[in-house]
């Protein structure tokens, strides 16, 4: 019988891009109200991972599910509940206004938080009024947070979202996270590069190396293993020496 | 030479289709004219009008304004992109490399016009020149062709006589041949004029901070941005309607709405390909009724490129995936079903000022069959129906959305 805490599961993952295994027989699993970080050098495979579980990317083998439902074919009811932000942002028409934007994806949701959205645009100095075409590329990651965020979610999923974020805006966002997580009880899981961020907001970490997930657990757990002075980068650099 | 080599091989890898697609297109109007008319007649000859002919005439022409636009494709990227701007003279390279091309390009088509229709050739060469201008005042604008607004008259000239000139061109003069030569030298002489400005620009000229809010820059930015509140102005609108439904209900035109775009500029789209054949008609003196045919060929060929690349819009498909409460299953027939519908509202849209055109040519000019235009619209929209259901499953059907190959559309 499925637990109803477990949010997000895989189960013996494994996906290859023709000839090369990027996961190999991946377990993992996060529990309602978690924040988890995934870490791994680039090509490690968090992006295919993160695409496993949204049913973007069919696998080879083993079992990915969102909320106990199989992520290739999640039913509606699932997809209200999930907030996603991408690496790149991708695919939205240049012409677009920010809040026509945000407006048009409104329209795709049962509820829509216009406040929140307004708040977030006015803390992160974004115009409305802007075409998305003109926006810098940390710009249009924070629009692209601001859309996932708005339907208030009850999963966050997210891929390198502060890749292009200066660090106020990196601050601001990690704050926002940490208020939904505790207002809303949201889980949420990200994938970065940068370490620090994940020791201010991340109670749970999962590290990827050659394949395979080396590391997965609590964040102070790992931090035990080695000696004190340590930070969540040494931990990795040692990990992938 | 080497840097040339280098150049021809990053043209082709920058623009693999469209090389791929010019290099079949002319292959097969050259062995047509080879085997079925001859090295000594030319294409555009009024004897012996068949459907294949009028083809591969239409081929020809867009085989011509697909290489006039790769051409300025190639210049392109020694302009915008910073890396390439560094090496020593790339730009004056880059413009004898596209001079090159076009250069190839007005052998063959001399060819294929045949050497001794004079009167073919001399209009190619001013209908050439006009579209080579006006290609790059419209798609190389961070290149201005003039560096001041001194040239207004110059601008004003060419402006004026762009819609008489390549007109005039294909006709004798039978009255005033002094007028008509004299108008035809100074399009001709502003025509160079611009041409030699443009390759000097191009050459010298350093985008200029304030380029979008100054000059030619902020008149183009203007214009854009008409455009863009007119799409604003749409999307608010449907967005308003789309509110006064349940959630499910909205996705089939939220679906047509980003994969399809606003589709309200594909009419005048259609009556300017129309007209543009109207005018090559008056040009070659076809018979009417191939002129109506050739019509709907051409929408149907544009169709037939366009519309399955709608399912190949990676980014907004996995978008919509994720924001639509759908199945996967459902999902996709929805997009399939909504292609379809999107369809044949287009071929609806076509019909009317297909007919309308038949119409006024009918009352003014000749006769055309309509009959057999209904009919040729109906063979070819039912053929498009598996076309297009091969594609989407080709594309779509229970396929890796992040694994698609994003394609460009024409849509907004």
């Amino acid at each position: 019988m499925e637990n109803n805490d477990i949010i997000i599961r895989l189960d013996k993952v494994s996906k290859s891009y023709g000839d090369k295994q990027v996961l190999k027989n991946i377990d993992f699993t996060i529990n309602k109200g978690t924040i988890m970080g995934l870490v791994g050098k680039n090509g490690a495979g968090k992006t295919t991972m993160i695409k496993s579980l949204l049913g973007l990317l069919k696998l080879d083998s083993g079992k990915a599910s969102l909320f106990g439902e199989d992520s290739w074919d999640l039913p509606g009811e699932v997809k209200q509940k999930l907030g996603y932000v991408p690496q790149t942002v991708n695919g939205f028409d240049g012409w677009m206004t920010v809040d026509a934007l945000l407006e048009y994806t409104s329209v795709f949701y049962d509820k829509w938080n216009k406040n929140k959205v307004d708040q977030l645009l006015k803390d992160w100095n974004i115009d409305p009024k802007a075409r998305f075409r003109s926006l810098s590329e940390g710009e249009k990651q924070k629009v692209a947070i601001i859309m996932a965020i708005g339907h208030e979610p009850e999963l966050y999923i997210f891929d390198e979202p502060v890749a292009s974020l200066d660090p106020v805006a990196r601050r601001d966002f990690i704050k926002e996270l940490i208020d939904l997580n505790l207002d809303l009880g949201s889980t949420m899981l990200f994938s970065t590069h940068i370490t620090s961020d994940l020791e201010r907001i991340a109670a749970d970490v999962a590290i990827l190396k050659d394949n395979e997930l080396k590391y997965i657990g609590e964040l102070s757990t790992l931090k035990e293993k080695y000696t004190e002075h340590m930070n969540l980068e040494d931990i990795f650099l040692e990990l992938n020496k | 030479m080497k840097v040339y080599l280098q150049m021809l091989k990053f043209s082709y890898n920058m623009t693999p289709k469209i090389s791929i697609s010019l290099i079949i297109m002319m292959a097969s109007v050259t062995i047509y004219k080879l085997c079925y008319l001859g090295a000594d007649i030319s294409l555009f000859s009024k004897d012996n009008i068949t459907i294949a002919k009028i083809i591969f005439m239409e081929l020809f022409m867009i085989s011509v304004i697909l290489a006039y636009y790769r051409s300025l494709l190639i210049i392109s990227p020694y302009f915008n992109v910073s890396i390439l701007q560094m090496l020593p003279e790339i730009r004056k390279k880059a413009l004898i490399f596209a001079g090159l091309n076009l250069g190839f390009i007005l052998i063959w088509s001399v060819f294929i016009l045949g050497y001794s229709n004079s009167h073919a050739l001399f209009s190619f060469t001013i209908s050439s020149l006009w579209l080579l201008s006006t290609m790059i005042t419209l798609s190389s604008y961070k290149v201005p062709i003039y560096s001041s607004n001194r040239f207004w008259v110059l601008k004003l000239i060419f402006a004026l006589l762009s819609f008489t000139v390549p007109l005039l061109s294909t006709k004798d003069p039978a009255k005033h041949p002094a007028i008509y030569i004299t108008i035809i030298s100074i399009f001709l002489i502003v025509v160079l004029y611009q041409i030699f400005h443009f390759v000097r620009n191009y050459i010298n000229f350093r985008l200029r901070e304030d380029f979008n809010t100054k000059g030619l820059g902020m008149k183009i930015n203007s214009l854009q941005n008409i455009i863009d509140r007119i799409f604003v102005w749409k999307l608010n609108k449907t967005i308003r309607k789309l509110k006064m439904k349940a959630v499910c209900d909205r996705y089939e035109k939220l679906i047509h709405f980003s994969l399809f775009g606003n589709e309200f500029i594909f009419p005048w789209i259609l009556i300017g390909s129309i007209l543009g054949l109207a005018y090559v008609n008056s040009v070659f003196d076809l018979r009417p009724k191939l002129l109506f045919i050739s019509a709907v060929l051409y929408v149907f060929s544009f169709s037939a490129i366009n519309t399955p690349r709608i399912f190949m819009q990676k980014y907004k498909i996995i978008f919509l995936y994720q924001k639509t409460g759908l199945r996967r299953i459902d999902f996709e027939l929805l997009i399939f079903k909504t292609a379809i519908k999107v369809y044949f509202v287009r071929m609806l849209k076509l019909v009317f000022p297909i007919f309308t055109v038949v119409l006024i040519y009918n009352l003014f000019f000749g006769t055309s069959d309509f009959i057999l235009l209904i009919l040729i619209i109906t063979t070819l929209s039912v053929i498009q129906i598996p076309y297009l259901f091969y594609f989407w499953r080709k594309t779509l059907k229970n396929k890796d959305y992040d694994t698609i190959k994003q394609a460009r559309v024409m849509s907004n």
